[in-house]
């Protein structure tokens, strides 16, 4: 399960083969859910793991950064990947700079899609 | 950003200009080992035509798709709205130039207006230069300097360095000596000073206050290496840097400061200008397309 796990993980970094744009993480959240079924309540369950999943949407919104906004992008997401949420804090880093150079309407677009993957993993 | 990784768009017009670039090899080959006029004459008539048309229809569309994605108030609306104008100039000068009027005998496409020699050519093919040279110059120089102040307001500027400062005094040199020349040539001659003339004494000023803006925004780009906006700038950059190596080139060929052989590279600056135009906008529509298409995994295409 734990190499399964590590697949998806690094898959979600470099997601050639996926289907679509939630197909990643759709993946990511049924390995999980096997995963609570088969673990232990004492364990911790999802809750325990949800840091990991907004990291993992981190990672993603880091990349499009990446490639939207090149060297700069390393200068706003690395502080905020080690941060208690991470994708909050990378947009609240990128926001300007992406309003000025894409426009208000792409960059509140962007923050609402990574703000969407967030809250979707809230909710399951 | 490799090969595949590039918009689809920025990796079509760099595959046609390859394309167009390598048949215009050929031609000079063939002219210079037949002496036959007639493919290179063809090349730089229709395939030439064809090839700066189509460019600059791709760069008007381009530009007034990523124009189309700013709203009202956002800081690089007006800038946009300045490129998408000036490419439309392009695109209209283009076409009266090089369709409604071609240029005569084998003169390598001249894409930009200038005060002297006196050229042979028809009102329309002038005024389409004025148009497609001046005119956008006119209107990308704004829309430069709005660009360079929105980097600036985010503490992006690029400083000049030694090499920029360089080019810059160069450039200024030779400019210096063609606006003199072409002073010089107006009044030995008595030409009347008409608005296309005068159009083109502005080009060689109005050329030095875009390189100083190309090269600071070429620096503040490079805060952004690698990414999708940074190469749209860069783009931009490069075309106005290969815009005053076109237009010094045509100035020395001229006024016979190089020998013929030597002019027929300056004739395909012209092209690459073309392609680095076009090139601009289609990286600020692939970022913007990407942002539509939502978050998608890295390394997505």
């Amino acid at each position: 399960m734990r190499e399964q796990w590590r697949r998806l993980v690094q898959a979600s970094a470099q997601a050639d083969s996926f289907r679509g744009r939630e197909a990643v993480l759709e993946e990511i959240l049924a390995l999980v859910q096997a995963w609570d079924s088969e673990a232990a309540p004492a364990a911790g369950g999802r809750d325990a793991r949800r840091p990991i999943l907004h990291r993992a949407v981190a990672r993603r919104l880091a990349a499009e950064l990446e490639v939207q906004l090149g060297r700069l992008a390393t200068d706003l997401t690395q502080p905020a990947r080690s941060a208690e949420a991470p994708v909050h804090a990378m947009l609240a880093r990128s926001g300007h700079v992406l309003s000025t150079f894409l426009g208000y309407r792409a960059a509140v677009r962007l923050s609402q899609a990574a703000l969407r993957l967030t809250g979707s993993l809230s909710k399951r | 950003m490799s090969w595949r990784a590039q918009p689809a768009t920025v990796r079509w017009i760099a595959t046609l200009t390859a394309l167009h670039l390598g048949a215009g090899a050929v031609a000079v080959v063939v002219w210079v080992a037949t002496g036959s006029l007639f493919w290179i004459l063809s090349y730089l008539r229709y395939a030439g035509a064809a090839f700066v048309v189509g460019l600059a229809l791709a760069e008007a569309l381009l530009s007034v798709r990523a124009f189309l994605g700013f709203s009202r108030g956002d800081a690089l609306r007006p800038a946009w709205l300045l490129i998408s104008v000036a490419a439309s100039a392009r695109l209209a000068g283009f076409v009266l130039a090089e369709i409604f009027s071609p240029g005569p005998g084998l003169t390598g496409p001249r894409f930009i207006a200038q005060p002297a020699p006196w050229l042979p050519l028809s009102t329309t093919h002038r005024a389409g230069l004025a148009l497609a040279g001046p005119v956008a110059l006119l209107l990308l120089s704004p829309a430069l300097a709005l660009v360079g102040r929105a980097y600036d307001r985010h503490g992006l500027s690029g400083e000049l360095r030694v090499m920029d400062w360089l080019a810059l005094g160069v450039a200024s040199f030779l400019m210096v000596n063609d606006t003199w020349d072409g002073i010089r040539w107006t009044l030995a001659r008595e030409a009347p000073l008409d608005l296309y003339r005068a159009l083109g004494f502005v080009v060689d000023p109005l050329l030095l206050v875009l390189l100083f803006q190309a090269l600071t925004l070429r620096r503040a780009a490079q805060t952004m290496a690698g990414g999708l906006i940074g190469r749209c700038w860069s783009a931009y950059s490069a075309a106005v840097f290969l815009t005053v190596l076109g237009c010094l080139g045509q100035w020395a060929v001229n006024y016979g400061y190089v020998p013929r052989p030597v002019a027929v590279p300056t004739w395909f600056v012209w092209f690459l200008v073309s392609a680095a135009f076009a090139m601009g906008p289609a990286y600020q529509l692939e970022a913007l397309d990407r942002v539509r298409r939502g978050l998608l995994p890295s390394g997505w295409s």
